[in-house]
């Protein structure tokens, strides 16, 4: 933040304010109201100071970006450069609301048929070129263009046309309102007179790229280090921070000594490291915040032994979801109830998490048929309530979940074998052809709550998310409204429904939704926490001249 | 001799096509593909999107066409594209090729440098506090797992001490510095790994090597040499090592491979940008042109470095000379 003491002159005569028949001040207290003003802007300047430029921020990562593109990239490495290299239409600001990026403003009629975005003026590219409505007309034909490997051509799906009627205008016109749309235009705009010659997916702009974000590129040395400088010219003023460097450490450990030896500014941390002693963050700032993940047990709504929705909740009860979040992310989470981010105007707070309650599970159980034989395990019709949970290999944190829910059900009679699968085999042979019975897995979520794809009963064919099979035909039309609906109020309760419904259907058992837990050198100025998350304001961190670390050569 | 050695070469080509083969079918038989890491559970890619961008890529073909395809590519020393960022592969191996040598040689370098003293005085004099106390360091340098003791290095020379950096290949520098400042920077940031790497694997050449000396030295021509009064360095630092080496010939030889590939764990632990890391990460991603390269240019290399040393042998040893 920007902490600036701005001398104010307040000419006599104009200090009434709405009111315009104050008589003019007489001298004396003219001169009274002077004084304290005075005093005021002086001991603000003694305490609030200007934020200084200069310093480098040096970054840590696990891996290498791939393509430094917005349109091509799908790795988190390759969007975290791009989102300080290149702009969108539109961005999220700190409480998830959509504000204006490189359109200064938009408007949605009939319907939500129509957007029209009004560009901002006098934005240039990294090379000096002017930024107009036609980067934003070859970014959309490069989305759309059946040549190009892009990941996000059906986020446009429903576009018909894309036109620019003057230099700063885009009127983007739908086949149908498509609420989610708007927030599809934070894809980042590229540069038409770069991509215009050459191949788009291998052009060399993948590895130099020029955009209109606060932070220039200047190097790559591949799986090394991405080094990149502030822009000056930048639209929203120059970043204070003049150098960013994307350091790859693929080792967390290594990361961890790193930070110690204070030659990277910012990690993420594990859980255990969050808790460590606090003599080792003594130069380092810890923050945790509600992450956009969540962790859940799926079932497979077509089987046998979920189909009813009592047995399901019987399992809602006998699994106790704060002890998980102690013992596996050790408290650095929060159980959740429904399919979106914590932080998210979508997330229905008023849902009441179930309690655990193994007496009340096994009540349940026993009313679908389900009793206990002499060793107590849970028998009907001569066969013992046993299944299979599946997981993927590699995740540490999903495996201890499954031995967690394994150990909780064996509590009340029920047998549970844990079954760790390698990724791909898993998402091919099991999950794409529904071949589970129960699973434990996570979903990382974007921004716009739309999950569409994820619970309506149309999006259950092989390859498609809605592989646990729940169909209920209110949230499907919910799902369809909320999508065609631009109002928000109207988006947020129709959210907050699906959120209620969900949670009472448990076609998932919401687990837990863990903290992201970062650490951040301590002469880093600004991070501040919010819904959004932590870099929401990375423009605007800085640090004090005297505490500059970087000012020439870098040492190791 | 030119016989075996024309015979020799053109054992290698179907050696290669057979290696290249089997690499190919076996990578593509392992379930998933290169771009599943975009499109799995990507809400924002539908199936259609993934079926039309596996077709551009020719990943739809049966496989044996496919495999025709590259076949061709390689012909003309075409390795093709990854799959992963679109840079041309061969471009991807050279920019990893220069550390990657670099550590190997500076590494395998340290090895010998020591390897081959120790098992020489080890022999000299067995069973001595020498031998058994380089014994139990060469083999306890061999049994710790490289990870645990690259982290004990890192925070010992790195943290506490502060003298060596704790990972990287080189230091940022905004300013344009002197060459010598940039030779020492990658000096003091490679110091670490070639020391953990190099004391780590000294266990078994040293060992080949004491056994092979062990074994020279109680033949007779030896306690000839001494009958006839030769200085101790003329006997054994000549005449025994000389002989002594050969055999460890043929480990140099099958050590040529390792000069481009291997230290994954070495290179993920110290962020050391090296061709072990990429080879893992192209397993990993499934990046099918980068690994049926990288198993072309290993395999290449470790017949190439058989055939070396099978004529190194033959060249040095005057009793083994094949028709």
């Amino acid at each position: 933040m920007k902490k600036a003491s701005i001398p104010i002159v307040i000419p006599p005569g104009c200090w009434g304010g709405i009111h315009h028949d104050v008589r003019p001040w007489f001298p004396r207290q003219w001169l009274r109201g002077m004084t304290i003003l005075g005093s005021v802007c002086l001991i603000s300047a003694l305490f609030l100071r200007a934020a200084d430029y200069g310093d480098a921020y040096v970054d840590s990562s696990i891996g290498d970006a791939s393509l430094l593109n917005p349109v091509l990239l799908s790795d988190s490495a390759s969007g975290d450069i791009a989102g300080l290299v290149f702009n969108g239409l539109v961005k999220y600001d700190k409480n998830i609301q959509l504000v204006g990026d490189l359109a200064e403003s938009w408007k949605v009629s009939r319907g939500g048929l129509v957007i029209v975005f009004h560009l901002r003026q006098g934005v240039r590219w990294h090379d000096g070129q002017p930024f107009t409505a036609e980067d934003v007309l070859f970014t959309y034909q490069k989305l759309k263009d059946p040549k190009v490997h892009t990941p996000y051509a059906s986020d446009f799906d429903d576009v018909q046309s894309v036109v620019a009627p003057d230099p700063y205008t885009v009127r983007v016109t739908y086949r149908k309102a498509f609420a989610p749309g708007l927030a599809s235009w934070g894809m980042g705009i590229v540069p038409k007179h770069i991509f215009e010659k050459g191949d788009f997916n291998t052009h060399p702009a993948n590895r130099r790229p020029i955009g209109t974000g606060p932070y220039r590129f200047k190097e790559w040395k591949t799986d090394q280090y991405i080094l990149l400088e502030a822009n000056p010219d930048y639209f929203e003023g120059k970043p204070y921070l003049q150098r960013y460097v994307y350091r790859i450490i693929p080792d967390q450990a290594v990361q961890f000594l790193e930070m110690r030896n204070q030659t990277i500014d910012s990690i993420t941390l594990t859980p255990d490291q969050f808790k460590a002693y606090d003599s080792i963050f003594e130069h380092h700032q810890r923050y945790r915040y509600p992450s956009f993940k969540y962790v859940y047990f799926g079932f497979n709504l077509k089987n046998e032994l979920f189909k009813d929705l009592r047995v399901r909740q019987a399992l809602a009860y006998a699994i106790d979801r704060q002890s998980m979040v102690q013992g596996i992310v050790l408290g650095l989470g929060q159980p959740i109830t429904g399919p979106f981010p914590v932080t998210s105007w979508a997330y229905n707070a008023e849902v009441k998490p179930m309690p655990c309650d193994p007496a009340r599970a096994k009540a349940l159980l026993a009313e679908c048929g389900w009793k206990p034989d002499a060793s107590g395990r849970l028998m009907k019709d001569g066969k013992p309530f046993a299944f299979t949970l599946m997981t993927n290999q590699g995740n540490k944190v999903r495996e201890l979940c499954a031995e967690v829910i394994q150990q909780q059900l064996k509590k009340v009679g029920i047998d549970v074998t844990v079954r760790i699968m390698e990724w791909s085999t898993f998402i091919h042979e099991y999950i794409d052809k529904k071949n589970f019975e129960a699973i434990v897995m996570g979903w990382q979520l974007g921004r716009d709550p739309d999950n569409y794809a994820m619970w309506h009963s149309s999006q259950q064919k092989e390859g498609q998310y809605n592989f646990c099979g729940y169909e209920n035909p209110e949230v499907d039309r919910w799902l369809v409204e909320a999508r065609e609906t631009f109002d928000p109020v109207r988006r947020k309760a129709l959210y907050h429904q699906i959120h209620a419904h969900i949670a009472a259907d448990l076609p998932y058992l919401f687990l837990y939704c863990p903290d992201e837990l970062v650490a951040i050198h301590k002469r880093i100025r600004g991070p501040e926490v919010a819904p959004l998350g932590l870099a929401w304001n990375f423009r605007e961190w800085w640090v004090p001249k005297k505490e500059q670390r970087y000012k020439t050569v870098m040492t190791p | 001799m030119t016989a075996y050695l024309s015979r020799r070469l053109l054992h290698l080509i179907p050696t290669l096509f057979g290696i290249s083969l089997l690499s190919f079918f076996l990578i593509q038989l392992a379930p998933g593909g290169p771009i599943d890491q975009m499109a799995d559970l990507n809400p924002h890619v539908t199936p259609a999107v993934k079926a039309r961008i596996r077709s551009d890529m020719g990943l739809d073909q049966p496989i044996l066409v496919q495999y025709g395809r590259w076949l061709k590519r390689i012909a003309f020393f075409d390795f093709g594209v990854s799959l992963k960022d679109n840079r041309p592969v061969f471009k991807k191996i050279t920019e990893r090729l220069p550390a990657t040598l670099l550590l190997n040689i500076l590494s395998i370098g340290l090895m010998l440098l020591l390897a081959i003293p120790i098992g020489f005085f080890a022999a000299i004099k067995p069973r001595s506090w020498f031998d058994r106390l380089t014994t139990v360091f060469v083999f306890f340098g061999f049994s710790v797992p490289t990870y645990a003791v690259a982290l004990l290095a890192m925070i010992v020379f790195g943290l506490r001490l502060g003298w060596l950096p704790i990972s990287g290949l080189s230091s940022l520098n905004w300013a344009p510095v002197p060459v010598w400042m940039k030779v020492w920077d990658m000096a003091r940031h490679l110091l670490l790994p070639t020391l953990v790497l190099g004391l780590t694997s000294l266990a078994g050449l040293s060992r080949y090597m004491r056994s092979s000396m062990l074994e020279i030295i109680h033949q007779d021509y030896i306690r000839a040499a001494e009958a006839k009064g030769l200085t101790f360095w003329r006997i054994y630092g000549v005449h025994a090592l000389r002989n002594a080496l050969i055999p460890l010939i043929t480990l140099f030889g099958l050590m040529l491979p390792d000069l481009i590939g291997g230290g994954v764990i070495i290179e993920t632990i110290f962020a050391y940008p090296g061709m072990g890391r990429l080879g893992y990460e192209a397993i990993m991603t499934r990046d099918y042109n980068l690994i049926m390269a990288i198993t072309v240019i290993s395999a290449g290399l470790t017949v190439a470095g058989n055939f070396l040393a099978d004529l190194l042998y033959a060249y040095v040893d005057p009793r083994i000379r094949y028709r």
